[in-house]
């Protein structure tokens, strides 16, 4: 069945339909893994999205249900060039279209995904429909029309509602987790280190954070625009002001630089893929045994890592505290990770590897663990 | 890091002649390695024996040795050199080995050379079975069950303790070189034999086989702040069991989830880490198809044959990166120069899928055993992009250049379902067409999989384009036309187009022509009219995400182009494909000039080519690279966007040549000698009309168009008789008959004459042969050199020695053929190249062949006169004369040196292939030896070309009753140098009659220990054995080549080769003294091409 593409700026691609033969509309961005789709689709930091995967063949070794980063498909839709009807994996449970039916995802196939990339890259991600509509005209006014979905709404829809306790690691250190959306992979890790975590829907306020007792808290990852969050922010500025360690990851990490001062500004296009340079620049080694000598606990790093990203905007300073930039992307130098020793706060902007291993930014979790374990320390201090 | 400043001269090792398993690759990654060095400002040394290279060229580095890769040599080029640095990954396992010795030797340390990049201890935890296996192990990276033996005893008893299958593989050998999958006692028995006469530690891996499993590559790198990426992974279509030399290769990986990506991709740079490897590494693993067990496989710790395809597949330039790394520098400090703005520290993302396809000698080799195993045989190989997995497959398989018509080769429909299935399970070079075939037949996918383990995304891709093209066979092909001619709206209908699918999914015209039943032209013609031509989308290491500035790209339809010509005035280079026997790497030479002197007159160049192995690919040696097959629809529709001034024809072999007239018929311009003139040259008729006119002679002969006309000239000419089809390359299919049943029989089994299709029938002349090349402005005809071969006529003239300058030569014969080759030259008005071959007999001069285009030998002469032929010829097609550049016609003189070339083979690699020498070309590559004597120059030639040359020792006899006479003072020299001689009957009597001391030796029926039995046990230094007429492979003279190539001996089957190797016995019988007269390469002075040339 005939499908299009039509982007708000007016440009259209014709293509078949490949999910769900309904409408759809979203910020069209574009994701450069070649590997990876299953995992992206239901990764919730793409939520209000339609992706465009540049690799040309996605659907090869079908859908599965162990590979998916939480039970439901985040984006809006998904547009590729090729879409393989027939996959082949031991471990392929349905076809990737059977798979978008079932989740109600529209889809389009046969898009000359190069000539989209690039028409991204030249012009930005913009909002974009999906429709099997022949009426182009029509089409165009529609697309035109489009408006970014508000960050909060596009948040109140993945994350948790309520409170909730997670049974794992009772007795561990409790990490109270800001929940923007993409909480899974942060669950994981922490829990594979012995925390308990509670999770806190975006809307908490810091009196019902700080009723947890956590021993840190942790600012998820999530879709959207941070500047569209100004009450969370106001909360970070209060966790802030509490001798309480605070890690922060992509969503998190620009929603604590804003608390921190900074600006946050639109890239064109986001950065969105399994191959970006990072360099770390400063590590942040050890907790301050004494109060005044924490700027010696900075290392200077040079080390390189490639990372998993998605995100459209990209923090800036200057910042009102003593911030240090820990990380930074290694092509356009934008700030991939911050810390705020006074405040006992880092964030980064990418994925931390969730698997612990030498050589990978598996470190970071540590790193905050670590804070947790000494939290007693720096109160005493504070 | 920045670069270590105290590096100041580099010495660079090259990989040597080209073999199987070691090819035009390595000449891609030096020169890149060389130019790196210069653009660092590193003073370069380099030593490499083989002259048909880039890297070889003078410019290329300050002082270049044309040498023999032998330790001795090495190091007397480092103790008169004295560099501060080695280095050593870029020049294969050839340039690795030779570090590995000098390391341990305590040259190195002596010398004060420091390695670069990967240390000695990482090469070897890579190199060393036990070594590797304890690295492995230490990270919990599994390796498959092995153990190291040194006996076929400890070998049987390891392999019945885990079970068959096993794979043996000797230690330090390139491509798999003796080893195999054994499945029981006796095949483990002989494999284990002569991998352990291969082996250079004398040790075997005994191995857990794995065959079946899916086969996944990662080239890997790092750099000495311990950052690794991975640069791209690569899928095997075809399983485990065939070594990935000889698989169908697609990049990146397709089958694989991103669970098990990340795992083995984590495990690649786990492995990478361990090693500390500093630049480039291949890393292969075994993944299997139902479960995420994985073996890793095999590390190469330098860069590869797959990293080459790596570098082309992605754009990722591996060896300059790993060069760079080398140097001192990390990669964050490395440019990325596709994009210009990022840098090397970052995984290429690529949104197009890569087919590599292998190019299999067996067209030559027509006996060769073709099924595919552990031991690679491939010669070369074609890549082709592609936005699906069709359109690159189809692409790669036009890129082959055999006029396929897709997955469709008609002569498999006559095959038996029961035969087609059988040929599948031994899985031989055209298993990929069989599998087609039998999937067309209706064979379930399902037993397809079971027989090849081929995964099923494969095949049901290959399902797709036999569906396909099943469907546009039923079409009536008018219909068909009349709707394609129809004037529906295109862009809504376009993808409905059943012609535009097929072009989308990659089928060729004349694919298309074939399944439809009409001319190739209507095809092209319909797709013009209806606009449906390919857009040209960029390689740019990034998908699109970053603009790019390196002009590199691949067609594809129904998709938006970036090419974006310019208006600029362009020069089009055709390349020359794939490495083959009789088209190797001297023409990719050639074009890689063409374009440098394309573009220093101020043209833009552009180069269409698909080989991944070379520099002409490289996307720095044009202004454009074009990567597509060479055939006239993928030319032209590069043509019809770039609009170039002109075409250059003459240096991608024939396979450029042969674009010539289809191009002109289509309104392009060939620059150079015209194309009328290049058919004068190779139409039988029509040329023997031009060398009457010009009364040169040539042998008598003529065409025959049946069988009976081709038994009527033989009987005229009387026998032998050289017999060939009428357009031959590299001598393809050419033999001497040498009587009415040979002469049958090579009419039913080796050609078809037809009228359309003639064969040629000639007097066999067993003169001195002599060949010429030349270039010519149309007034003038430069000659730079005559090149003399050491054996007669009858051995292919890529097979023989050659001599420059001649040594036999009467003053009075260089005359006349410097006088025929300007005539010629002048009469087929030839502007730009020209090779003629000829035969000397009785002091008359005959003219054998002439091509009108670039020849093997201009690398050679370039190099040994110090004229640039090609740029010379490049300028003459411009509008230049030869006076504009400061040249005049005529000989050019003698410098005071003399070069001899010598073929290299692999016959060690393909089973069952004859290794005697005849007018069909066999080998794969070449050396040059240079100095200032005839001796000391064939000296060092042979031990270039990898024979050790004995002082002393027994030799092996055994000669045909024609070649005993002749042999004579040969055999009488080698008893006069101390050699002891051993003999069949028949050449004992012979010997013993005429008072040399001869011992008898047993034929193979008259019981052991016989001819075969000496050879095996290395009991002689050489065999000497001459052929008796006929090609029956069963003869004791075919088993006794055969051990003697399988046991490493050297094995001359001509008196003329043998006179040489005297030469050569001779020459360093003078550098004996008591220190060295033990070493099987007694070290050769060295000389460097610049000091040779001036």
């Amino acid at each position: 069945m005939k499908s299009y593409l039509c982007l708000a700026d007016g440009r259209i691609f014709a293509g078949v339909s490949a999910g769900l033969a309904e409408e759809t509309s979203g910020e069209i961005v574009f994701n450069t893994s070649m590997t990876g789709y299953q995992e992206i689709l239901t990764d919730p930091t793409y939520s209000g999205q339609i992706i465009v995967m540049t690799y040309p063949l996605i659907g090869n070794y079908g859908v599965n249900k162990e590979d998916r980063e939480s039970p439901s498909i985040g984006a809006r839709g998904l547009i590729v060039h090729d879409m393989c009807p027939l996959p082949s994996n031991y471990r392929t449970e349905q076809t990737l279209h059977r798979y978008l039916v079932d989740q109600g995802i529209v889809a389009i196939s046969q898009i000359d995904t190069r000539a989209l990339t690039k028409h991204l890259r030249l012009h930005g991600s913009q909002q974009g429909l999906i429709s099997l509509d022949e009426d182009f005209d029509q089409l165009r006014i529609r697309a035109a029309a489009l408006t970014p979905t508000p960050t909060w709404n596009l948040i109140r829809d993945i994350a948790v509602t309520t409170r909730r306790d997670l049974p794992e690691n009772p007795d561990g250190p409790r990490v109270a987790l800001l929940d923007f959306g993409g909480r899974d992979y942060l669950i994981n890790a922490l829990h594979t280190l012995g925390c308990a975590i509670t999770l806190l829907p975006p809307s908490c306020t810091l009196t019902e954070i700080m009723q947890c007792a956590p021993a840190g808290v942790l600012l998820s990852d999530g879709p959207g625009n941070p500047q569209d969050l100004p009450e969370i922010c106001q909360t970070i500025t209060g966790i802030l002001a509490r001798p309480l360690p605070l890690m922060g990851v992509g969503l998190g990490h620009q929603l604590l630089g804003l608390a921190l001062g900074g600006r946050v500004r639109p890239l064109k296009p986001g950065h969105r893929g399994a191959n970006l340079p990072v360099r770390e620049l400063t590590r942040w080694v050890g907790i301050p045994e004494v109060e005044g000598s924490r700027a010696a606990n900075l290392k200077p790093m040079n080390t390189l890592y490639i990372t998993s990203q998605n995100h459209g905007f990209a923090l800036e300073g200057p910042f009102s505290e003593d911030v240090v930039i820990t990380h930074e992307h290694l092509n356009d130098k934008t700030i991939e990770g911050l810390a705020c020793p006074n405040r006992f706060a880092f964030s980064l902007q990418f994925v931390p590897t969730t698997q612990p291993g030498p050589h990978t930014t598996h470190y970071l979790y540590e790193q905050f663990h670590a804070l947790l374990l000494q939290k007693g320390d720096f109160t005493a201090h504070a | 890091m920045p670069k270590h400043n105290d590096i100041k001269k580099v010495l660079v090792i090259g990989s040597g002649p080209i073999i199987i398993g070691q090819a035009a690759e390595f000449d891609y990654a030096g020169t890149q390695a060389c130019r790196t060095l210069q653009e660092e400002h590193v003073e370069t040394i380099l030593i490499n024996s083989n002259p048909a290279t880039i890297m070889t060229d003078a410019p290329m580095a300050s002082r270049i040795y044309l040498e023999p890769l032998t330790p001795e040599t090495v190091r007397a080029v480092i103790s008169k050199e004295r560099p501060d640095s080695l280095l050593a990954t870029l020049g294969g396992q050839v340039g690795l080995n030779l570090a590995m010795t000098l390391s341990r030797d305590g040259t190195l340390a002596r010398e004060e050379v420091r390695l670069l990049g990967t240390s000695l201890d990482s090469i070897e935890k890579a190199e060393d079975r036990e070594r590797f296996k304890q690295t492995m192990e230490k990270i919990g990276e599994p390796v498959p069950e092995s153990a190291i033996v040194s006996t076929i005893d400890d070998a049987l008893h390891f392999a019945r303790s885990i079970g068959y299958p096993v794979i043996v593989r000797p230690g330090y050998t390139m491509g798999g070189t003796g080893g195999g999958v054994a499945h029981d006692d006796d095949t483990l028995t002989e494999i284990a034999a002569k991998g352990l006469t291969y082996s250079i530690n004398s040790q075997l891996l005994i191995e857990r086989s794995v065959a079946g499993w899916k086969e996944i590559e990662f080239e890997v790198m790092r750099d000495s702040a311990d950052t690794c990426i991975t640069i791209c992974s690569m899928e095997n279509v075809d399983p485990v069991g065939i070594h990935t030399g000889d698989s169908i290769v697609v990049a990146p990986t397709q089958t694989l989830s991103d669970k098990d990506f990340r795992m083995m991709r984590q495990a690649a740079l786990s492995i990478i880490r361990e090693l500390a490897i500093e630049g480039g590494c291949n890393i292969q693993f075994a993944l299997h198809p139902y479960s995420s067990q994985y073996y890793v496989i095999e590390v190469n710790p330098r860069v590869s044959r797959s990293s080459a395809l790596a570098s082309k597949a992605t754009g990722y330039p591996i060896a300059k990166v790993a060069t760079r790394i080398a140097l001192g520098y990390t990669l964050d400090e490395i440019p990325n120069t596709v994009t210009g703005t990022t840098t090397a520290c970052f995984e290429p993302t690529i949104d197009y899928i890569v087919a590599k396809i292998p190019r299999w000698p067996f067209d030559k080799f027509t006996g060769a055993q073709r099924a595919l195993g552990s031991q690679m045989k491939a010669t070369g190989e074609v890549m082709a992009l592609g936005r699906n997995f069709s359109a690159a497959l189809l692409k790669a398989i036009y890129s082959l250049e055999a006029n396929f018509t897709g997955l469709l080769m008609e002569a498999f429909r006559a095959i038996p379902l029961s035969d087609l299935l059988t040929k599948i399970e031994k899985a031989d070079d055209e298993r990929l067409f069989l599998v087609a075939e039998a999937l067309r037949r209706g064979v379930s996918i399902e037993q397809i999989n079971k027989i090849t383990k081929i995964d099923y995304f494969f095949l049901n891709e290959i399902i797709k384009i036999v569906n396909l093209e099943k469907n546009l066979s039923q079409l009536s092909a008018p219909a068909l036309l009349d709707a394609l001619a129809s004037d529906r709206d295109r862009d809504r209908d376009d993808r409905d187009d059943h012609l535009s699918a097929a072009k989308a999914a990659g089928f060729s015209d004349f694919q298309l022509a074939h399944l439809l039943g009409v001319d190739e032209t209507a095809i092209a013609q319909i797709r013009r009219d209806r606009g449906i031509i390919p857009g040209y989308l960029m390689v740019d290491t990034c998908a699109g995400e970053f603009p790019a500035v390196t002009p590199y790209y691949y067609s594809s339809f129904g998709e938006e182009g970036e090419n974006h010509p310019t208006g600029d005035d362009k020069i089009l280079v055709l390349g020359s494909g794939p490495i083959r026997i009789g088209q190797g790497i001297e023409f990719d030479y050639c074009s890689v000039h063409a374009s440098h002197a394309i573009r220093e007159m101020g043209y833009k160049s552009i180069v269409i080519n698909n080989n991944p192995e070379t520099v002409s690919t490289d996307p720095d040696t044009s202004d454009r690279l074009y990567f597509e097959p060479l055939n006239v629809e993928n030319v032209m529709s590069v043509i019809d966007q770039e609009h170039p001034l002109g075409v250059v024809v003459q240096f991608g072999g024939q396979t450029a040549i042969n674009l010539a007239k289809p191009l002109l018929e289509r309104g392009v311009a060939i620059l150079g000698t015209g194309v009328e003139d290049i058919d004068r040259a190779e139409n039988r008729e029509k040329f023997d009309d031009l060398l009457e006119t010009l009364r040169i002679p040539r042998p008598k002969g003529n065409l025959a168009h049946s069988h009976t006309e081709a038994h009527g000239i033989a009987t005229s000419l009387g026998f032998p008789v050289l017999v060939r089809p009428s357009y031959v390359l590299g001598g393809r299919a050419m033999e001497i008959v040498y009587n009415e049943t040979d002469l049958a029989d090579y009419l039913a089994q080796a050609v078809r004459v037809s009228p359309e299709h003639p064969v040629l029938v000639d007097r066999y002349m067993m003169g001195r042969e002599v060949e010429v090349d030349a270039v010519a402005d149309g007034e003038n005809v430069l000659i730079p050199g005559i090149m003399e071969h050491l054996e007669r006529a009858g051995i292919h003239s890529g097979d023989s020695i050659a001599i420059y300058p001649p040594q036999t030569l009467t003053p009075a014969l260089i005359d006349t053929l410097t006088e025929y080759t300007t005539r010629i030259a002048l009469a087929l008005r030839v502007k730009g190249l020209l090779n003629i071959q000829f035969i000397i007999q009785n002091n008359q001069i005959y003219v054998i062949e002439v091509n009108p285009r670039a020849s093997r030998t201009v690398p050679i002469l370039s190099k040994v006169t110090g004229i640039p032929l090609v740029k010379l010829a490049t300028r003459i097609q411009l509008g230049e004369t030869l006076s504009q550049q400061g040249y005049s016609g005529g000989l050019y003189p003698n410098p005071n040196l003399v070069a001899v070339k010598i073929p290299v083979f692999s016959f060690n690699k393909l089973t069952d292939v004859e290794p005697s020498l005849g007018p069909e070309m066999k080998s794969t590559g070449e050396v040059l030896g240079l100095a200032e004597t005839l001796p000391e120059a064939m000296y060092k030639g042979f031990l270039g070309a990898g024979y050790r040359i004995p002082h002393s020792g027994d030799i092996l006899v055994t000669l045909a009753d024609k070649d005993k006479e002749e042999a004579l003072p040969h055999l009488t020299r080698l008893s006069e140098l101390g050699f002891g001689l051993r003999a069949t009957s028949g050449t004992a009597t012979f010997l013993r009659t005429h008072g040399l001391p001869v011992s008898e030796v047993s034929k193979i029926h008259e019981g052991s220990p016989n001819v075969i039995d000496i050879i095996r046990n290395k009991e002689v230094v050489f065999v000497i054995n001459t052929l008796t007429r006929g090609k029956q492979p069963l003869r004791d003279g075919f088993q006794m080549r055969r051990m003697s190539v399988e046991f490493n001996i050297p094995c001359p089957t001509s008196l003329d080769t043998l006179a040489g190797l005297i030469y050569a016995i001779e020459y360093a019988g003078t550098l004996i003294t008591p220190d060295n007269s033990n070493s099987p390469t007694i070290p050769a002075r060295v000389l460097a091409l610049q000091d040779a040339v001036k």
